[in-house]
Parts: C-alpha cells; sequence; structure tokens
C-alpha cells in the first residue's frame, strides 16, 4: 500500500494564528496610542492647578455633565422607545413615512442643530421678538425658557441623539416573538401593561446599546454646551488648557473622563451579552396592531413632531439663511470646500473599514481575552472629544518623525523633517482613532450573524479562504459593510476638532467654515456649508433606512 | 478490499484538554461508518479534524490512501475532498437552492453543471425547488438539499454531523432511512456522528462508540447490543440494568440468577439484565413493582430487589398489577453478560 | 450583488497618492508657513496680497491658539510653521515661555509698534489693538452714570449686565488687566460684585451681549468694539437695528484707560528663513495692512499714524490701558482661576 501526502497547500495553522494575532494586537495598540499617551498623564505628577479646580469648579463640572447625560439619556429614550416601539409594532396614518423620515436628524450636527435653535428662539430671535411685537411686551413681561442653557443644550443633544436608540430598538422591537406578547395579551395584561412588563424589559439590551451611543456621543460633544455656556467636564478640559495654560492637567482631565468611558462602556458589552439570551429565534414576529382614533393621532403626532423638531424646523432654518447669503459664499472655494470634505471623508472611512474588517476577522477567526482586550480599547476613541485625540496624535507623531529626523542626521547626514505631522495621513488616523468603534461594531454585528459553519461547508466543498471572504461573506456583509462605511463617511463630515488641530496648511473642510463663521456669529453665511453637510449626511440615512425595511429578511 | 478512510492514534487537543485520545478506525470504501456517544465525548472534534476544522496533535489521517493529517501538519479543508453535511445545514442564505449545489461545482461546464444540479435533485426527491432560497423551503427539504450539495463534488468521503438533529421525531427515522438508502446506491463512503443509538442503528454498517475522547468499542450495531465491551457500553446502548452481584450474598438477585450459566463465583461483578431478559412466570420470583408504564403493546415494569437496585421488565398487557403488587418473574436466557471489577477499572 | 469593487481599488489608489503627496512637505525656498489663530477671513487676503507683491508663497493654516501651540511644540525644531499669529498677547507669552518662538530684532518692527504692544525681547508683536468698552441700552441708560470697569461692580448695576463666559481670552485678558493694575484683593472683591450684577449666566458671544442689550434683557455690557463695528456695517438687517439701539462708552478715561489688548505674530525657533519671516510681520504692520484690519474688521491699528474707519472715528478717540500686554499674558492663568473662585461661569 502506497501513502502519498497531500502537500498541496500546506499549512501550519498554529504559525499562522500567531501572525494573526501579532497583527490584530499590534494594530489596535496602533490605533489606542492616542488614547493611551492621555491616559498615561495619570501617572504624571498632578499639579497644584488640581487643587484650584477641586476647590472651585470641579463640582461644577461633574454635575453638570451628570446632569446633561440624565437629561439626553431621559430624552433619547423617550423620542427613540417611544417611536421606535410605534413604528415597529403599530399602524397609523403616515407610518411608512415617519419610519425613516425619523432618522433624519442622524444627518444634523448637534452644533448646527445649536446654532439654528438659538437664531430662532433666543431673546433676539424672531420668535421672541414676534412675540413681543404682537402682545407689545418687552423684556421681563413673559417667560420664555432660555435655549442657551442645561435644559437646551439636553434638547440639542436629545433632538439628534435619539436616532441611536430609534434604530437599535427598533429592530429588536420587530424581532421580538409575538408569542411572548401574545401570551402576557391572553395572561390578561393591556397594551400598555404589555409594553411595559414584557416588550420594553425584551428590548432592554437593544435599547441600553443604543442610549450608551447617545451617551458616548454626549459626552464628546463640545460645540454645543461651549456654544450654550454651559461648562461640564469636557469644557472643563479645554479651560483647563486654554485658560490656565496647563495641557498636563487638562490630560489628566481627560484621562478620567476616559476611566468613566470604559465603566459605560463595559455596562454596555454587559448588556450586550445578555441580548442572545433575549433574542429568541422564533419565526413568528410581532404582527402589526392597528390604532384607530385620538391613539392613532397621538402616534402621528408624536412622530411628526420629532421629525420637525430634530430636522425639519432646522434645516428650514438653515436654507431660509442659506438664500440670503449663497450669493456670497458659493464661489470656487466652497467647491473646494466640498471636495476635501469628501475626500477626506471617503479616505477616512475607508480605512475603518479596512481596519474593521482585518479586527474583527482576526477576533472571529482567533478569538482569545488578548485579542478582544485590545480591540475593545482601539474602540474608546469613539468618547473622547475630538480635541483631545488630536492632541493625542500630535505628541507622539512629533517626538516619532524628530525621532527618525535624528536618527537619519547622524546615520546619512540627511533631514527628513516631519513625516507624519500636519499631513493628511496624520489626521486620517485620527479620524480613525475617534470613529473605528463605529465600522467595527457594525461589522462585528455583520460577522457575529454568519454562522461559522457557513465558513465550513464552504470550505468542505473546495474553497479557499479568498473565495469564501468572496462569495460567502462579502454578500451577506454586503449591508453590514455600506452600513460602516457610510456611517463613518458622515461622522468624518460633521468632525470639526480634530480637524482644525490637525489639518494641513491651506486644507480647509465644510465643518471647519461652519465653525469659524457661526463662532464669529455669522450664522447666516455659516448656512450654506452647514446646509451642504446635512445633505451630504442625508445619504448615509437614506442607505440606511433601505437597510432597515430589507434588514430582517437578510438576517441569517 | 482497501480502507477508504483509515485514523490512526488520532489525537485532537484544545490547549490543554485531551477533546480525542488515541483513536484509530477504518472504513472500507462504500461503508457507511458512525460515531455514537454522548455530548462532549470527543465525536464531533474527531469528525472536525477528518474534515481538516481542527488540527491534530497526534496520529494519522489518511482518506484514500492519501495521508490528510499528522501531528506536523494538516491539509487544508478546501483540498481534501471531503463533503460535509452540518447539523444546521450550513446553506448559503444568499444563494438559491440551485446556486447552493453549484458551489462545490466549479470546474464543470455550465452545461453539466446544469445536467448534475438536475440529477442530485431528482436524487433528493426535491426536482422543482432550484430557484428558491433556503429560507423558503421546510426543514427535511433543506436538509436533503445540504446533503445534495455536499455529494454533488463526488466526495472521497461524506461526513454528517448530526444530520437529524434539527428535524421533528417522525422526520428523522424516515429520513435516515431514506439517506441511507440514497448513499448505499452512490456507493458512498460515509460518517455520521450522533448521540442517537438508533439513528445509529438504522444509518451504520459500522459503529464506533466513544466516551470521554477515547474509543470503548466498534463494530456493527448488533455486536455493541449483543455484546457490549464494557459497562459503559452495556449502559448507552439499548435499555437496560447494569446490577451489583455479590456471590456470596443469599438475597432475590442471586436467586433470580440462578438459572445463568459461566457467572464468577468467587468474586463481585456486574451484570445486564436488559427487559427483554426476563418474563413473566407465575411460578417465578416475586418482585414488587414501582411503577408501571404503558407502552402500546406491552406493559414496561420497573421492578425493585430487595438490596435497593431496580430492574425492568416487558409484560404482556393481560397481565396488569399496580404498584405495590409483586410481579413474578424468570430469566429467558441462560447466557448474561457480565463484568467483573478488573473489567470495570479499565473503563 | 457584489461590491463595487472597481470603486474600492480607485478609492484605493487616491489614497495611496494623498498619502504620498501629504508626505512630501519639505520646505521649498520662497515660502513661508503660517500658523494663525486670527481666522482665516481676517488673515488670508493679506497674505494674499503679500504673495502678489513679493511672488514669495505663503500656506496657512488656521486654529485656536492654544492647538496650534501645541501643535508647534509637538512638531519641535522640524515644524514647518515660520510664523505663529494668535489673537491675543496671552498666547504669545506661552508660546515666546514654551520656548517655539525666536526673538527677532528689526528696527522698522520696533518703529511700528509701541513698545507696550510688543516683546521686549522681539519674540512677538503686535499686530492691531482690540479694546473692550461698555455697551449700553441708549434709551434705558443715561452715559453718564457710566465711568468705569470698577464702577460695574456697584450695586445700582444688580441685574443689568451681560457678559459671555469667563471661558473666553478677552474676559480673561480683562481681569488680568485689572490684577496688574489693582492687584489681587481689589480685583477678587471686584469680581464678586460685578458677578453678582449679570443680569442673565454668561453666554454665547459679544455680538449675542450687544443685541440682548438691544433687546432690553440687560443694560449694559462689556464687548470688544469691533464687534459693535462688525453688527453696523452687517448686511443682516436685524444686527442693525439691534446695534442702532445701542451706544459704546470708553471706560476708565480718567485714570488707567480702557483695557486694550492685541493680536499679534512672532517667528518660529523652527523657522529657517526668520529674515523672510519678518518681512512678512513688517508687512502686517505697515500702513496698507493697519488700514485693512480697521476696515474689515473694526480693529484698531498698532500705529499711531494710521487713520481707523469710518465708524471708528464716529466713537471718537479713546485713552488706552497702557500695561504692558505680556503682563496680561503672565497674569492669565491667575485671572482665571481668580474668576473660577468668583463663579464667574
Amino acid at each position: 500500500m502506497e501513502i502519498t501526502t497531500a502537500t498541496i497547500g500546506l499549512q501550519q495553522p498554529r504559525a499562522n494564528g500567531l501572525i494573526w494575532r501579532a497583527g490584530l494586537v499590534l494594530t489596535a495598540l496602533i490605533v489606542a496610542l492616542p488614547v493611551i499617551v492621555i491616559g498615561s498623564s495619570l501617572f504624571a505628577p498632578y499639579s497644584a492647578t488640581w487643587g484650584h479646580i477641586l476647590d472651585t469648579v470641579l463640582v461644577d463640572y461633574l454635575l453638570n455633565s451628570a446632569m446633561l447625560m440624565l437629561g439626553v439619556g431621559a430624552g433619547t429614550l423617550l423620542l427613540g422607545v417611544v417611536t421606535a416601539w410605534l413604528c415597529a409594532t403599530c399602524d397609523f396614518a403616515g407610518r411608512k413615512i415617519l419610519g425613516w423620515a425619523l432618522l433624519l436628524p442622524m444627518a444634523m450636527p448637534a452644533y448646527i442643530i445649536a446654532y439654528t435653535y438659538t437664531g430662532l428662539l433666543d431673546f433676539s430671535g424672531p420668535v421672541q421678538s414676534s412675540l413681543r411685537s404682537w402682545f407689545d411686551w418687552s423684556y421681563g413681561d413673559y417667560i420664555f425658557p432660555e435655549i442657551r442653557s442645561l435644559g437646551g443644550a439636553i434638547c440639542m443633544l436629545s433632538l439628534v441623539l435619539y436616532p441611536y436608540v430609534y434604530l437599535i430598538s427598533r429592530v429588536a422591537f420587530a424581532n421580538q416573538s409575538g408569542a411572548a406578547l401574545e401570551a402576557a395579551r391572553s395572561l390578561g395584561a393591556g397594551r400598555w401593561t404589555t409594553f411595559f412588563r414584557v416588550a420594553l424589559p425584551m428590548a432592554r439590551p437593544a435599547i441600553v446599546a443604543g442610549l450608551s451611543l447617545a451617551l458616548m456621543e454626549t459626552l464628546a460633544d463640545y460645540g454645543t454646551v461651549d456654544y450654550f455656556g454651559v461648562s461640564t467636564f469636557t469644557t472643563g478640559i479645554f479651560r483647563t488648557w486654554y485658560g490656565l495654560g496647563e495641557l498636563n492637567t487638562a490630560a489628566q482631565l481627560a484621562a478620567f473622563l476616559l476611566l468613566f468611558v470604559f465603566v459605560l462602556m463595559a455596562i454596555e458589552r454587559a448588556s450586550r451579552r445578555r441580548m442572545q439570551f433575549h433574542t429568541t429565534s422564533s419565526r413568528s414576529s410581532t404582527k402589526r396592531s392597528t390604532l384607530r382614533g385620538a391613539n392613532a393621532m397621538m402616534a402621528t403626532g408624536f412622530c411628526t413632531l420629532t421629525v420637525a423638531l430634530g430636522f425639519l424646523i432646522p434645516a428650514m432654518q438653515l436654507v431660509s439663511w442659506a438664500t440670503t447669503s449663497w450669493r456670497t459664499s458659493l464661489d470656487s472655494q466652497f467647491l473646494h470646500l466640498l471636495w476635501n470634505s469628501f475626500t477626506l471623508a471617503s479616505i477616512a472611512s475607508l480605512v475603518c473599514l479596512l481596519l474593521a474588517l482585518f479586527l474583527g476577522y482576526g477576533k472571529r477567526r482567533y478569538p482569545g481575552a488578548t485579542q478582544t482586550g485590545s480591540v475593545r480599547v482601539a474602540a474608546m476613541g469613539y468618547a473622547v472629544p475630538g480635541t483631545v485625540i488630536a492632541v493625542g496624535v500630535l505628541i507622539p507623531f512629533g517626538a516619532f518623525d524628530n525621532r527618525v529626523d535624528a536618527l537619519a542626521q547622524t546615520l546619512f547626514g540627511v533631514s527628513t523633517g516631519l513625516l507624519l505631522s500636519g499631513t493628511v495621513a496624520a489626521l486620517v488616523f485620527a479620524y480613525v482613532v475617534r470613529f473605528l468603534s463605529v465600522s467595527l461594531q457594525t461589522v462585528e454585528s455583520g460577522l457575529n450573524r454568519i454562522k461559522p459553519s457557513l465558513d465550513e461547508a464552504a470550505r468542505s466543498l473546495g474553497s479557499s479562504n479568498g473565495r469564501v471572504l468572496r462569495d460567502i461573506h462579502l454578500p451577506l456583509l454586503r449591508g453590514s459593510l455600506l452600513t460602516a462605511l457610510l456611517l463613518v463617511f458622515v461622522d468624518v463630515l460633521k468632525e470639526l476638532p480634530t480637524t482644525l488641530i490637525l489639518r494641513p496648511f491651506n486644507f480647509n473642510t465644510l465643518a471647519v467654515r461652519t465653525y469659524e463663521l457661526a463662532s464669529d456669529e455669522r450664522l447666516a453665511d455659516a448656512a450654506l456649508p452647514a446646509l451642504a453637510i446635512v445633505i451630504i449626511g442625508l445619504l448615509p440615512v437614506i442607505l440606511l433606512m433601505r437597510n432597515l425595511d430589507k434588514g430582517s429578511a437578510n438576517n441569517v | 478490499m482497501s480502507d477508504q478512510l483509515k485514523l490512526d492514534m488520532v489525537q485532537v487537543h484544545y490547549g490543554e484538554l485531551v477533546a480525542v485520545h488515541d483513536v484509530s478506525l477504518s472504513l472500507q470504501r462504500g461503508e457507511i461508518g458512525c460515531l455514537l456517544g454522548p455530548s462532549g465525548c470527543g465525536k464531533t472534534s474527531l469528525l472536525r479534524a477528518i474534515a481538516g476544522f481542527e488540527p491534530i496533535a497526534a496520529g494519522n489521517i489518511t482518506v484514500d490512501d492519501q495521508l490528510l493529517a499528522a501531528e506536523t501538519f494538516s491539509t487544508p479543508a478546501e483540498y481534501r475532498k471531503i463533503g460535509m453535511v452540518f447539523q444546521d445545514f450550513a446553506l448559503f442564505p444568499h444563494l438559491t437552492i440551485e446556486a447552493n449545489i453549484a458551489f462545490g461545482l466549479r470546474h464543470l461546464t455550465p452545461l453539466k453543471k446544469r445536467d448534475r444540479i438536475r440529477d442530485l435533485l431528482d436524487l433528493v426527491g426535491l426536482p422543482k425547488v432550484g430557484g428558491k432560497y433556503p429560507h423558503e423551503i421546510s426543514g427535511g427539504q433543506q436538509q436533503r438539499i445540504a446533503l445534495a450539495r455536499a455529494l454533488a463534488p463526488e466526495p472521497q468521503l461524506l461526513l454528517l454531523d448530526e444530520p437529524f438533529s434539527g428535524l421533528d421525531e417522525e422526520l428523522r427515522t424516515s429520513l435516515a432511512a431514506e439517506v441511507r438508502q440514497l448513499l448505499k446506491a452512490q456507493g458512498v463512503t460515509a460518517l455520521l456522528v450522533t448521540h442517537d443509538q438508533h439513528e445509529a442503528f438504522a444509518m451504520a454498517d459500522q459503529i464506533a462508540l466513544m466516551n470521554e475522547g477515547r474509543l470503548i468499542q466498534s463494530g456493527s450495531g448488533e455486536t455493541l447490543y449483543q455484546s457490549p465491551a464494557s459497562p459503559f457500553a452495556a449502559g448507552f446502548i439499548g435499555e437496560g440494568s447494569l446490577l451489583s452481584v455479590d456471590p456470596s450474598a443469599d438475597n432475590a438477585l442471586r436467586l433470580l440468577l440462578t438459572g445463568a450459566t459461566d457467572l464468577p463465583i468467587s468474586t463481585e461483578f456486574q451484570v445486564l439484565l436488559r427487559p427483554e431478559h426476563l418474563v413473566y412466570d407465575s411460578t417465578g420470583i416475586p418482585l414488587p413493582i414501582i411503577q408501571r408504564h404503558y407502552r402500546g403493546s406491552h406493559y414496561l415494569y420497573e421492578l425493585a430487589l430487595d438490596d435497593g437496585q431496580q430492574l425492568k421488565c416487558v409484560v404482556e398487557l393481560c397481565v396488569e398489577l399496580n404498584p405495590g403488587a409483586s410481579l413474578p418473574v424468570r430469566l429467558t436466557t441462560e447466557q448474561l453478560i457480565f463484568f467483573t471489577s478488573t473489567d470495570s477499572a479499565s473503563q | 450583488m457584489m461590491l463595487p469593487y472597481s470603486a474600492l481599488r480607485t478609492a484605493m489608489r487616491t489614497l495611496i497618492c494623498a498619502l504620498l503627496m501629504a508626505a512630501t512637505t519639505s520646505v521649498i525656498a520662497q515660502e513661508l508657513n503660517v500658523y494663525s489663530a486670527r481666522q482665516e477671513a481676517l488673515i488670508k487676503p493679506l497674505l494674499d496680497e503679500f504673495s502678489a507683491e513679493t511672488g514669495i508663497k505663503v500656506n496657512l493654516v488656521t486654529g485656536k491658539g492654544d492647538a496650534l501651540l501645541t501643535r508647534l511644540e509637538a512638531e519641535g525644531r522640524n515644524s514647518p510653521a515660520d510664523i505663529l499669529i494668535t489673537s491675543d498677547a496671552g498666547r504669545l507669552v506661552r508660546a515666546e515661555q514654551a520656548g517655539v518662538l525666536l526673538a527677532q530684532t528689526s528696527p522698522e518692527l520696533e518703529t511700528a509698534v509701541p513698545a507696550h504692544l510688543r516683546s521686549q525681547e522681539g519674540y512677538w508683536y503686535g499686530l492691531s489693538v482690540r479694546a473692550r468698552a461698555i455697551v449700553y441700552n441708549s434709551s434705558k441708560v443715561n452715559p453718564d452714570t457710566l465711568s468705569t470697569y470698577e464702577a460695574l461692580a456697584e450695586p445700582q448695576w444688580r441685574g443689568r449686565i451681560c457678559v459671555r463666559s469667563s471661558s473666553n481670552i478677552y474676559n480673561q485678558s480683562l481681569v488680568a488687566g485689572m490684577l496688574a493694575t489693582q492687584g489681587d484683593a481689589k480685583t477678587a472683591a471686584w469680581l464678586e460684585g460685578f458677578v453678582a450684577n449679570f443680569a442673565r449666566p454668561p453666554q454665547g458671544g459679544d455680538r449675542d451681549q450687544i443685541k440682548a442689550v438691544a433687546a432690553g434683557q440687560c443694560d449694559v455690557a462689556v464687548v470688544n468694539s469691533y464687534y459693535l463695528g462688525g453688527m453696523i456695517s452687517s448686511k443682516d438687517e436685524a444686527q442693525r437695528t439691534a446695534a442702532a439701539k445701542v451706544g459704546i462708552f470708553w471706560p476708565n478715561q480718567d485714570d488707567r484707560g480702557t483695557h486694550v489688548n492685541v493680536s499679534g505674530a512672532g517667528v518660529t525657533a523652527a523657522s529657517d528663513q526668520p529674515e523672510l519671516a519678518v518681512q512678512l510681520i513688517a508687512f502686517l504692520t505697515r500702513d496698507s495692512s493697519q488700514q485693512w484690519y480697521a476696515e474689515t474688521n473694526n480693529e484698531y491699528p498698532v500705529r499711531d499714524d494710521v487713520a481707523v474707519s469710518e465708524v471708528l472715528a464716529t466713537w471718537g478717540t479713546f485713552k488706552a490701558d497702557s500695561v504692558d500686554v505680556s503682563e496680561l499674558g503672565k497674569l492669565n492663568a491667575q485671572a482665571v482661576m481668580a474668576m473660577d473662585r468668583a463663579g464667574w461661569k
């Protein structure tokens, strides 16, 4: 009997795995570098300024941040969960249109909605001015809520962040086992009791996931709270840096923010782990119940109001401003801005996608605590204010460039100058640090839905790894990949502080232009670039909507 | 005739854990084998090692005289020409049934591919579902398509991982017989993994019983049932009671076993009593009834021995006694399976 | 359906090109690189004019002063920047202390810029003067009741004052000026009274304060004068109407003078063409440029001999505080802490 060895494609799985694992950990560490740089400030000496901060402003920062998070949490829950439940389980006039229109506020950057509502609602704005002229009031004769306040910031952030909760919990409500809900009804629970005692607890992990995204965005927000004069922990970081000139103390404050985010993320992970037990594979999904009369009107009214406040009114305000200013704003410079914003967002979203695919795949093929841990650290940038990330990029990149330059000088007598600092590459890197988490989460959830047995089935039918990726994974992941790409695209488009600090010479974006004009209180002139951001931001929202409609069929 | 599949002292490790321990096994061409055992016994790990999804830590795996895996290397799954039917069927949800079956047929011309797909759909008795998507057909149909897809590239060996566990009871038995017939007609060498002995009996020519990573016993279903080589095999296969016997004691069990030959006289031992080994006999030894189960054509009585052990007996419906009463029984055979403590120690 | 591969490939190619292009930012002669905290609209036209005149290309990055300073520090001696422009003296002092500026002596600059508006060693030079004035509602406040910043802490102004957040550099600079001239104790007492007089929690920018005064939400506000100038010449009618309802008052005319700060520029230590950089700064301080600040943004020239804009002319002349602006920079952190203690949000 002759035994031959099948030597084709000889493979040593363990060595291969080692390369993957090492690559994964290394990539994650590089992406986590800015976060590590900021975090390491915790071990630097604490200056005397700390005493001053503790004595005077820290309590204020913490209280305001806590109130802001509580408020935005409650606001996004109210708007997001109610609309999600209505759209997923009920039928009422306009449900289909409202179902996707509810996503529109995602395209509206928080700082832009803040500008528009300030223009509309502040004391000298059209609303209050009209009230005064109609009723012949003057200041002090009437009570009008102050838009530039903590409450105002809560409203603004809630209005643009609720879609995160809406998006995730709507899918959860739609996929809930109809049987469980029917069981509750048969046990004598009314519609509302069923909602609060069965549907809501079952969707809780999804709601928490959406909520934590919204809260991380809230923590990272600087533009809105700064414009409204609300001193939060985040504005405190900048006050310490700019006002007191203490970058190190500011970094330490940022590091404490990071610690808090880590806790928040751990809670979110824990709740997501539970979600696997909550979602049943039952095929009988919820049947919509048709609302009638007052209920139907209230449902339509609530959803319409949410869309109007979160998108229609600010968008209309932007359009009306833009009509007064477009002649001066729309020049060749503007096309340049469009192009810069577009290419930057495209490059960054592609890089994020490729990295997310690499990390997601590595974690899937070679699971382990080290890999999971490092990927988690790499994803932390999402909740870190952009400026803090920018500093975390500036410092190591500058050090690296100067080290390389010094080395080249001594070895070859040539100066390499700055290789990375002040380049588009540094900027893209910062975006990746900030937004990798967005694409990673999307890609991972897509990958999780592909059962490992599909890979194995394909391989047992003679497919190489490459063909498995091309013929099985890519088609199945298409929706997730597109979503990941577009979410990062829009986030980069809206991104301001990192761009402002890291951009190369003579390089402007739509967001930078909007900010420069708005911060100079030229809101009307800022309207056109702001509107451009919103319109481009609508593209992914529309695609998301289409995905949402097909979503249930694509579930593997 | 040469062996189509040959496993030689195969070990599979997961880190420190040894999932499969020195298993040797062979299947001849056209033979259907089965790895049977409780969950966690290593049977699935072994199957995945044969398929190429797990590396082996020691030993050899040879298919059709080609060495596929050893301690130092592993031929990737895609080069092994081994088909597999998965527990969850693993049909590609984004491809039609036809495209699923065509997935492994890349080397064929379109015309030949079409013919092959048609033949396979006919073979599994589903000629009309080709254009549908997996979620549009029933579980039993998905199972058959998974089989057709695995058979399409004419593999040297077909592996089936708990292929019927996702189906309901009724479908399971009929489909098992049907699949066996189909595989036999095609002359396919196949290896099945299951924890269900009825499925193993219905499908396999040769059954390898595994426990805790080791091969316990291998042979035909009859051999395993009638001559289990260890107390584990005796307990796992078929219904029956493994009773400890002290030959020096003077109790009901000792009395019951009086007629049996060849039992040890001086050492303690374990004896296997299957329900059919006992029969109702009004002159037999009366044993108190614990429970009576209605089994359609007969009753199954659970009986108590005076030393606290229990045994089972199948009796015709006319003998209807209530718990608390006594059922007189006697042995139907003189040849009983027994294990002395040295046998037990090895298992 | 498949992903569009060709699109993916094209995008990858674009990416690689962009990265390569970005990496080759080696300094070519006859180019100057500017980091500016003055907004693009308030500096670029002048730089373009300089380029047109001299043929020297000027590259620009704008951003917040401290962010640019941090970038300069991180980039170290290889930084491409030749010039740092900030919108206040405090950042220039910080840059000087951080060692990223290189002192330049230039007779031309020293005659153009008065001594108290530049660093004594020549690290930086003021480009334009920004005055922090009091704006009042003409129908509710008699300007005769106004006198000094200090007087705004008196109880008669309780609930009548609007001012922006203490995070704003102009307020920090104002308090630093107070510290420099009045000392710690007096400043702390003043802050207490001043903060107690706020009509509303600090919010918005200087234009918002002017609008609030015009609308009657408060009676007086402390703002930089050029914001009022911007509103007077605004295209937006609402802004012009609001500006018409207020008057401007120059405080402290009988003692130290109205508080001023400067926007200024310095040559970086990393610059390999400091002479060229000095040439640009000199360009920014010459007559026509100085006039441009006044015309475009209603800022005051640093040079005494330059005519101010039409709007500025209607406000008359005023006596400016002659405290050394570099002193303001050094006292900035102290000022922030004092405001923290007084509860000025």
